[in-house]
């Protein structure tokens, strides 16, 4: 009998219709978003919030050194970067809240550390004269993990050597403060036919990283889910009533085009959502269409993701099949994730090398391309016969599995009781 | 012509035998039981019949076509048990199976709109399944059997898990749908149903059909030869003093119970009480019970009736 789509339509509905009404659909819809943006922003909004004060004993033992240090401001002053001001904020905000308090040169070490103990002190820098680099720098402290604090020290040390160093020069100590600053990197892309767009580290660096993130993450979350759902089918009886009005392909076929469905409408409300914040943004508004996406890429996007979800929804699919109790699922679910994680875990030398052989050849792999072409996409322009050849490697690579696992699926579905052997599901592929 | 025919139908699993050659015809337009114990390979021969499971050898016909050429809408089923999904709301379940029976649309909000009505279950149609008692699941799982008024229906144990009021129910609706043209395979344990409800059986053990034919016709041949005596005195009176005559006897010290072995005559009984004194306070050929029948052909006591 021929592939009745009717069928499928009613199953892809049925799945579709399921899986968006569930509560776990909002809330992934609305968390992952602000778990991405958490992960991004926190962690310098958080440095901006914390302006706890903090105590420094400074031992000056040069005699002039001291000085310098404590009156030393580090903060550089650069051209605004969308990205990086929330992190020169956070810089500004605990170069205030340091204070440093002098002790005499012949200062007790041992009555400073136990000013340690009871917290009346955060830290002591002890600054011993040296004849090569004039100065050198001790510091003491409870814990040595504030980082934040460490750079702006040593900024500071920085400072009050090189105006020392002028000064035996012979040099105006105002010099130094001609010295200070430096020289901003202007990053412009290039793209095809000579047209320029000025780069930042969001579009160029975090929007090929957040697209191919996405396609990973989302084939892993509704692929595991697909799995489950074909195991809960098969542990009913659903799954006779069904087999004996629907042939196992067009279930399965039904069931993948049905979860590809959820996950391109959540994807397309997270892009809706993203472009949004991004034109909403006046420094990206300017220039609007340029910096973001265009529609070749988008259309890509679209390709890459569906090829992609549907080989690795076809190979979940046949695993939920195979199996009979959730262990054995999660079991068989391993390697297959891992083959995806592994594309991703290449992503910076990827992003870095978007030309070597072997990044090249993952884009053609149907297991890596949906990752690892959506990277390179994103990092630089691939040649056209690349994305064709890309392409036709997925196509065909999607014709393998889903034929292999509609095999496996035909036969594991209304198997129950017993596991398996690898020789045994080689069996059904053949035996069909 | 036949709803169903079976030609040399085999299947096993691994090492054990779940059907041995087996031939088989369910004629169209009736309500057949198909008996046997656990395990017997009544549940295999269903999923074959509906292409779940396919035969190692043999030929299965629906509606005197080969099964792979039946579509969709000519058959209906309901599994042993849990054929729903939970989280579905009842009156969308309903619609989805009927969708893939071929259905259209608005034909199938019809039929779920009637059905769940025709049942009592009206008020859940906007209810999940799984807020359902395991009776209402039942007749929802009849529903998405019947709905789409199949050519045959093949009922696994449909009445099992159900009140006394609701296998009335389960009944007259068989008998609606049967009454529609849909012919009714069923099988249970209840024997009281199988003579209440059906036309014909089959009785299945280990694989084989070991009795067959109308209910009235197999319980008139088994029936004629169980007898039942209630007596009082006699000489050495015991199980084994008939046993040329019957081949299962129950002997209480008023009461005994015979089956009669094949060719033997209750007379021949009768004259062996009053050969040895007793006296006669009754004297009874009682028509056998399906219960009776299912147990006696299955202990194997009987050899084939058929």
């Amino acid at each position: 009998m021929r592939t009745n789509w009717l069928n499928v339509l009613a199953v892809v509905r049925r799945e579709f219709l399921e899986r968006v009404r569930k509560k776990s659909f909002l809330i992934s819809t609305i968390l992952t978003p602000l778990v991405f943006g958490a992960i991004m922003i926190l962690p310098a909004a958080l440095a901006v919030l914390r302006h706890e004060e903090v105590t420094v004993a400074v031992v000056d033992r040069t005699g002039w050194a001291g000085a310098l240090v404590t009156e030393a401001r580090s903060a550089r002053e650069r051209t605004p970067d969308p990205g990086g001001r929330l992190e020169e904020e956070a810089e500004r905000r605990a170069e205030a809240a340091l204070e440093f308090r002098s002790e005499p040169p012949g200062a007790d070490l041992e009555t400073l550390k136990r000013d340690l103990e009871s917290r009346n002190l955060d830290g002591i820098l002890v600054l011993d004269p040296d004849p090569k680099e004039e100065l050198k720098a001790t510091f003491y402290a409870k814990s040595l993990t504030n980082t934040q604090l460490f750079s702006l020290l040593a900024a500071k040390l920085n400072q009050a050597r090189l105006q020392q160093k002028l000064q035996k020069l012979g040099l105006d100590p105002s010099v130094a403060a001609e010295l200070k600053g430096g020289v901003d990197l202007d990053l412009v892309k290039v793209e095809k036919g000579g047209r320029t767009r000025k780069g930042s580290i969001l579009t160029d660096l975090l929007r090929p990283i957040l697209l191919a993130l996405v396609i990973y993450l989302m084939i892993i979350m509704y692929g595991v889910a697909l799995s489950n759902g074909v195991l809960e089918e098969k542990n009913g009886k659903v799954v006779e009533v069904l087999l004996s009005a629907v042939r196992p392909f067009e279930l399965m076929a039904g069931k993948i085009a049905g979860i590809a469905a959820v996950g391109l409408l959540q994807y397309a409300i997270w892009f809706l959502l993203g472009a949004g914040l991004y034109l909403a943004n006046p420094l990206n508004a300017a220039s609007a269409g340029g910096g973001w996406m265009k529609p070749r890429e988008m259309v890509l996007l679209v390709l890459y993701f569906l090829l992609g979800f549907v080989f690795y929804a076809s190979l979940y699919a046949a695993v939920g099949a195979a199996c009979t109790t959730q262990q054995e699922v999660q079991q068989w679910q391993t390697p297959i994730t891992f083959i995806l994680v592994m594309a991703f875990v290449l992503m910076t030398p990827t992003l870095q090398n978007p030309h070597a052989g072997w990044v090249v050849a993952l884009s053609l792999l149907p297991l890596t391309s949906p990752v690892t072409m959506l990277l390179r996409l994103g990092a630089t322009e691939v040649p056209p016969w690349e994305i064709a050849a890309s392409l036709l490697c997925l196509l065909l690579g999607v014709l393998v599995v889903t034929w292999l696992a509609a095999k496996v699926y035909r036969v594991g579905i209304l198997m129950t009781g017993k596991r398996p052997s690898i020789p045994e599901v080689l069996r059904w592929m053949r035996a069909g | 012509m036949n709803a169903l025919a079976y030609r040399g139908v085999t299947k096993r699993f691994g090492e054990v035998e779940a059907v041995k050659p087996l031939d088989l015809e369910v004629p169209e337009g009736s309500i057949f039981g198909l008996l046997g114990p656990n395990g017997a390979g009544k549940t295999t021969l269903m999923r074959m019949t509906l292409g779940i499971l396919l035969p190692d050898a043999g030929e299965v016909s629906v509606l005197d076509r080969p099964r792979e050429k039946v579509p969709a809408a000519f058959l209906g089923y309901l599994p042993e048990e849990r054929g729903l999904y939970p989280k579905m709301k009842v009156g969308e379940l309903l619609r989805f199976f009927g969708r893939l029976r071929g259905l259209s649309a608005a034909e199938a909000s019809r039929r779920a709109r009637e059905g769940l009505s025709r049942v009592g279950l009206a008020a859940w149609e906007n209810h999940r399944v799984e807020d359902l008692s395991k009776g209402m699941q039942q007749k929802v799982q009849l529903l998405v059997a019947l709905q789409h008024r199949p050519r045959v229906a093949i009922l696994d144990e449909p009445f099992s898990g159900l009140d006394p009021v609701n296998v009335e129910v389960f009944m007259e609706v068989l008998r609606e749908a049967l009454g529609q043209g849909t012919t009714v395979i069923l099988s249970t344990h209840q024997m009281d149903q199988v003579e209440k409800l059906c036309h014909s059986i089959a009785l299945i053990d280990r694989g084989r059909v070991v009795l067959q034919g109308q209910v009235g016709e197999v319980r008139r041949r088994y029936g004629s030869r169980a007898v039942k005596v209630e007596f009082s005195g006699g000489e050495g009176l015991s199980a084994g003093a008939f046993e040329d005559l019957s081949e299962s006897t129950a002997f209480l010290p008023n009461e005994a119970r015979f089956f009669l072995r094949e060719g033997a005559d209750s007379a021949a009984l009768l004259r062996r009480f009053l050969d040895r004194g007793a006296r006669i306070s009754r004297f009874e050929e009682a028509q056998a019970s399906m219960h009776d029948i299912f147990v006696k052909v299955v202990k194997g006591e009987g050899g084939h009736a058929n």
